[in-house]
C-alpha cells in the first residue's frame, strides 16, 4: 500500500522525482521483501553516499511490484492534474503518465493502481487506452453516472428501443439522464 | 559466537556484511550494536532476541552491563543512552544465516531518499471523506472489479474529490490487510507493528 498526493501548493509534491521515493519507501516499510530490494539499491550507491537516478527508482519500484507470490500492492496517486503539464520537455506530468503506463504494462497480478485527476485532455489521452475501469465523479453524488448507466442498459436491452437508431438512443439517454436531477 | 561470524552469515550480498561490520561494535559476547542502537543478542548456536515482539528492551539491558562489555575494536564507544531496539529477523536461520533488517535499515533508507510526507494531504482528505462517504462508489461494480483483479482504476471529475482517494486509500488498506499506521511511519510506530518472522 502506497499513496501519493500531488499538490500544486507544495513544490515537493509535483514531480515523478517526488513520487518515486515516497512509494518505494512506503512499500519497503511494509514488507521485508520490498525492503531487501530497496536495500540492494542503497548498497549499490555506497550505502547512501549517492542518490539513485529516477530510472533506478523506477526499476526498483517495478521489481517490488513483480515479486512473485506477494499480496496485492495498492498504489493510490491523487490529483495527477496538480502535477504541472506545461513546463519542460517532457513535462513532469508526461513523465508521471509514462510511469503509469509502464507500471500498467508490467501486467503484474499484484498491482492495484488508482489514479485520480480532473479529466484534462492529455491525461485522458494517456489513461483511456490503459484501462476500462473509469469512474466519473463529475457530479457531486455519483448518482448521475449511475443513472446514465441504468438508462443506457435499459435502452440497449429493451426489445423495442434496441432497434432505434444510435443517435435516437443517445438523445434519449442524454435527456433522461440530464433531467433526472439525481432522482 | 563472534560478531564477525554472525554477520558473515547475513544472507545475500557480501556488501551488506561489510557495511554492517564497519559500523559494528561488540558490546559483549552476546549483544551486538550497530552505531548507538542495540540490535540483537547472539548467544551460542542460535540468535536469541532479548526483546519480545515489538517490545522495547533498553531497560532490560542495564547500562553497566553494556559498558562493561565494551571491549571495542578501533576504540569506538557505545555512545547513546537513548537506545532504540531494533530487530534481527531470524528467518533462514536453518540455513545458518541471519538477516540484518528492521527499523534501523528502514530509517536509513528513508533518510537516504527523504520522501515527502503524504500524511498532511491525507489527513485533510480524510476529513472530507468523513462528510462524504461515497458509498455508491465502493459498492459499485467498477471498484469491486478493480479490487479483485484490475490493474488501473482512473477516477476523474471536475470537483475536488480527494476525499475519494483518501477513501480509496483506506479501502485499499483494509483490502491489503495492513493497518494504515504502517504507512505513516515513525520508527517507534514501526517497532510495534513489525513482527518477528520465524524461520521458513
Amino acid at each position: 500500500m502506497g499513496y501519493f498526493y500531488f499538490d500544486f501548493r507544495d513544490s515537493n509534491k509535483q514531480n515523478r522525482r517526488d513520487l518515486l521515493p515516497s512509494l518505494v519507501t512506503q512499500l519497503s516499510d511494509q514488507s521485508h521483501h520490498h525492503c531487501d530490494i530497496l536495500n540492494a539499491l542503497y548498497l549499490e550507491h555506497g550505502s547512501g553516499a549517492q542518490k539513485p537516478s529516477e530510472d533506478e527508482l523506477i526499476q526498483c519500484l517495478k521489481d517490488m511490484l513483480t515479486l512473485p507470490d506477494q499480496q496485492p500492492v495498492y498504489l493510490v496517486i491523487d490529483a495527477l492534474d496538480e502535477c504541472p503539464g506545461t513546463s519542460g520537455l517532457p513535462s513532469p506530468r508526461e513523465q508521471v503518465l509514462d510511469l503509469v503506463k509502464e507500471l500498467v504494462e508490467l501486467s503484474s497480478p499484484n498491482l492495484r493502481l488508482c489514479v485520480t485527476s480532473r479529466p484534462e485532455i492529455d491525461i485522458r489521452r494517456a489513461l483511456e487506452p490503459l484501462t476500462s475501469l473509469r469512474v466519473s465523479l463529475h457530479d457531486q453524488s455519483g448518482q448521475k453516472q449511475d443513472i446514465v448507466n441504468y438508462v443506457t442498459s435499459v435502452v440497449q436491452s429493451d426489445a423495442k428501443t434496441c432497434r432505434w437508431r444510435d443517435d435516437e438512443k443517445n438523445l434519449v439517454i442524454e435527456t433522461l439522464s440530464e433531467r433526472a436531477d439525481g432522482m | 559466537m563472534a560478531t564477525a561470524q554472525v554477520l558473515r552469515a547475513a544472507h545475500t550480498v557480501d556488501d551488506r556484511v561489510r557495511v554492517v561490520e564497519d559500523k559494528v561494535l561488540e558490546i559483549d559476547s552476546r549483544v551486538v550494536g550497530v552505531d548507538d542502537k542495540v540490535v540483537v543478542v547472539i548467544d551460542g548456536a542460535q540468535p536469541s532476541l532479548i526483546s519480545h515482539q515489538g517490545k522495547m528492551f533498553n531497560s532490560d539491558v542495564p547500562r553497566g552491563k553494556r559498558d562493561k562489555g565494551s571491549h571495542t575494536t578501533s576504540g569506538r564507544r557505545h555512545g547513546s543512552s537513548e537506545m532504540l531496539v531494533i530487530f534481527f529477523l531470524r528467518r533462514h536461520w536453518s540455513a545458518g544465516s541471519i538477516i540484518l533488517t528492521g527499523n534501523q535499515l528502514r530509517y536509513e533508507l528513508r533518510k537516504w531518499l527523504s520522501p515527502s510526507d503524504p500524511s498532511i494531504n491525507h489527513n485533510i482528505a480524510c476529513g472530507a471523506h468523513r462528510k462524504q462517504r461515497a458509498e455508491w462508489f465502493f459498492q459499485g461494480s467498477i471498484f469491486t472489479e478493480w479490487k479483485s483483479n484490475g490493474s488501473l482504476l482512473w477516477l476523474h471529475g471536475k470537483r475536488t474529490f480527494s476525499y475519494i482517494s483518501s477513501a480509496t486509500t483506506l479501502m485499499a488498506t483494509s483490502c491489503s490487510g495492513l493497518r494504515e499506521e504502517r504507512t505513516l511511519v515513525c520508527p517507534y510506530q514501526l517497532l510495534s507493528t513489525f513482527s518477528y518472522s520465524p524461520p521458513d
